[in-house]
């Protein structure tokens, strides 16, 4: 078939109409490598911005870590570029089965598979172990990648009110002719920062029998005393039967993803995740770094220790300013504008000011709940948090939000 | 349904009052579906053929169909009864109410 203009045409409108409504995605280019100092080019063709970073998921500022940059070097230089194979042709070196057994230590399971992304473990994992007599029973606010790897399964799908206990109980009672209910949960939410109630999703699926499922990958590194996640944060330690995590945000980075867990489970992933069996192994100095970066956060808390202390100091800053926020212990902290183009023109303000923050609105988050998601690092410095705040509360004044909640919000800029 | 006993159940609403006569029309009607549906058990034509070269166990049986739109969105579900098919359709469409963040 001819790509001829009527079908030039339909994108044209389709990609229109994504412009109109306001969710067309425009990259915005870094000049240098990934930091709380950066350089931005935006819009395309402007002259480079210095800006603090606000967006990322740089939570322990390893993402241009020395230490790790050189262990990623001298992984190209020992294990070569790539592997030009899937894992198990010709793909898995040693030291992948290395870094398997390092995060199988790290999250307290009882082994470990990689996958190129942590969206790949998602999407692979639920198909992998599940079937037709099965349930999935998630969270309703889950990432997006699991709600594309619930699709790909067979087992029948539901969800739960986001963090509701009793209505999850509802759900598990509903299912008890299920072969097996999987409760599936993000541990720390990527929309709300906040973090998943999983001591009592683990009481809930002993009494139910059900297992568990968590995507940990806005905590592992951080969460937790010892920055073992979620689950070391609720005090349910080896009681989850599948962690996804990824080592794109706090755990390095640069890409790679896993499913950590039971042994039999993650060996169903290695017999029959289409993910992994059919997609390239994660290159080796990719590798390499990621067997550095888990060295660093091993043998010392003191990055996650001080993301927990800029947390702090930024969510006291920001509600002492009047701002309206999101209630949690994460580094991710929401700031509550309800208003889409209120979220667009603050972020937009913010970046004239310096700080690089992105507005997110419906249908990415919930109507009606527009925010500009900010994001902390241990890269960030106390100087870093003060100049952002004080160009948070610079932008609030200018918009009149300053000690006003949803209600006044609402009135002034409509939902 | 099942093969060896060749009946059928369909849960009819409490409210509906049924004479006998009324459901006499309904076992007909339901049987004449099936018949036509099973095309007139005339045996496997070229694609079943296919598919049973290649092992697979192949069956088949009307159903409920429910399709939700909404733009560009689309979810389909089947169910044995359509109460059956418009929950399996809401939990599909439940899915896509929020895109969720990066």
């Amino acid at each position: 078939m001819a790509f001829s203009t009527t079908i030039r045409e339909s994108y044209r409108q389709e990609l229109n109409g994504l412009r109109a409504a306001g969710l067309y995605k425009e990259e915005r280019f870094i000049l240098g490598n990934q930091g709380a100092d950066i350089e931005v080019e935006f819009p395309a063709g402007a002259a480079g911005r210095k800006v603090i970073n606000f967006c990322a998921n740089n939570y322990l500022g390893l993402s241009s870590h020395p230490d790790v940059v050189a262990a990623a070097r001298e992984g190209l230089a020992s294990h070569g570029y790539g592997m030009s194979s899937v894992r198990f042709i010709c793909g898995t070196q040693d030291i992948h089965r290395r870094l398997e057994d390092r995060l199988t230590a790290f999250l307290g399971t009882e082994d470990t598979i990689l996958f190129p992304s942590c969206m790949d473990a998602n999407a692979g994992v639920f198909e992998a172990c599940l079937g037709a007599d099965d349930v999935m029973i998630a969270d309703r606010l889950v990432h997006a990648s699991i709600v594309d790897g619930m699709r790909l399964c067979k087992a029948m799908n539901d969800t739960y009110k986001h963090s509701d206990m009793n209505h999850l109980e509802e759900k598990l009672k509903e299912h008890q002719d299920k072969r097996i209910r999987l409760i599936i949960t993000d541990g720390v939410f990527s929309m709300d920062g906040d973090i998943a109630k999983l001591d009592e999703i683990v009481a809930l699926a002993e009494k139910y029998d059900a297992l568990v499922f968590v995507d940990d990958s806005h905590a592992s590194g951080f969460i937790g005393k010892t920055g073992r996640g979620t689950h070391e944060h609720c005090g349910v330690f080896g009681k989850i039967d599948i962690i996804t995590t990824t080592l794109g945000k706090g755990l390095g980075g640069a890409s790679g993803g896993c499913v950590s867990g039971r042994k039999e489970i993650v060996e169903m992933c290695r017999q029959k995740a289409r993910p992994y069996l059919f997609s390239n192994t994660v290159a080796p100095m990719i590798v390499a770094g990621a067997l550095k970066v888990l060295d660093l956060v091993f043998t010392n808390t003191e990055r996650r220790d001080t993301l927990e202390w800029n947390t702090k100091y930024w969510r006291q800053g920001l509600a002492e300013a009047g701002f309206d926020l999101k209630q949690g212990d994460s580094p991710i902290v929401p700031v509550m504008l309800y208003n889409a183009k209120l979220a667009q023109d603050m972020a937009r303000d913010l970046f004239a000011e310096g700080i690089y923050v992105v507005g997110f609105f419906f249908p990415v988050v919930p109507q009606g709940a527009a925010r500009i998601r900010t994001q902390l690092s241990a890269a960030h410095t106390r100087a870093h948090l003060d100049k952002g705040l004080a160009a948070f509360r610079k932008v609030g004044a200018k918009h009149g939000i300053l000690g006003k909640g949803k209600k006044e919000i609402t009135e002034m800029f409509g939902k | 349904m099942t093969e060896s006993r060749r009946t059928i159940e369909v849960e009819l609403p409490d409210c509906l009052a049924m004479a006998p006569d009324d459901i006499e029309v309904l076992r007909t009607t339901f049987q004449t579906i099936i018949t036509l549906a099973s095309g007139g058990c005339d045996g496997p034509d070229e694609h079943l053929r296919a598919m049973r070269d290649q092992q697979w166990a192949v069956h088949w049986r009307l159903t409920w169909v429910a399709q939700a739109r909404r733009d560009s969105q689309f979810e389909e579900a089947k169910g044995e009864t359509k109460q059956q098919a418009l929950a399996q359709l809401r939990r599909l469409t439940s899915l896509h109410e929020i895109e969720g963040t990066p």
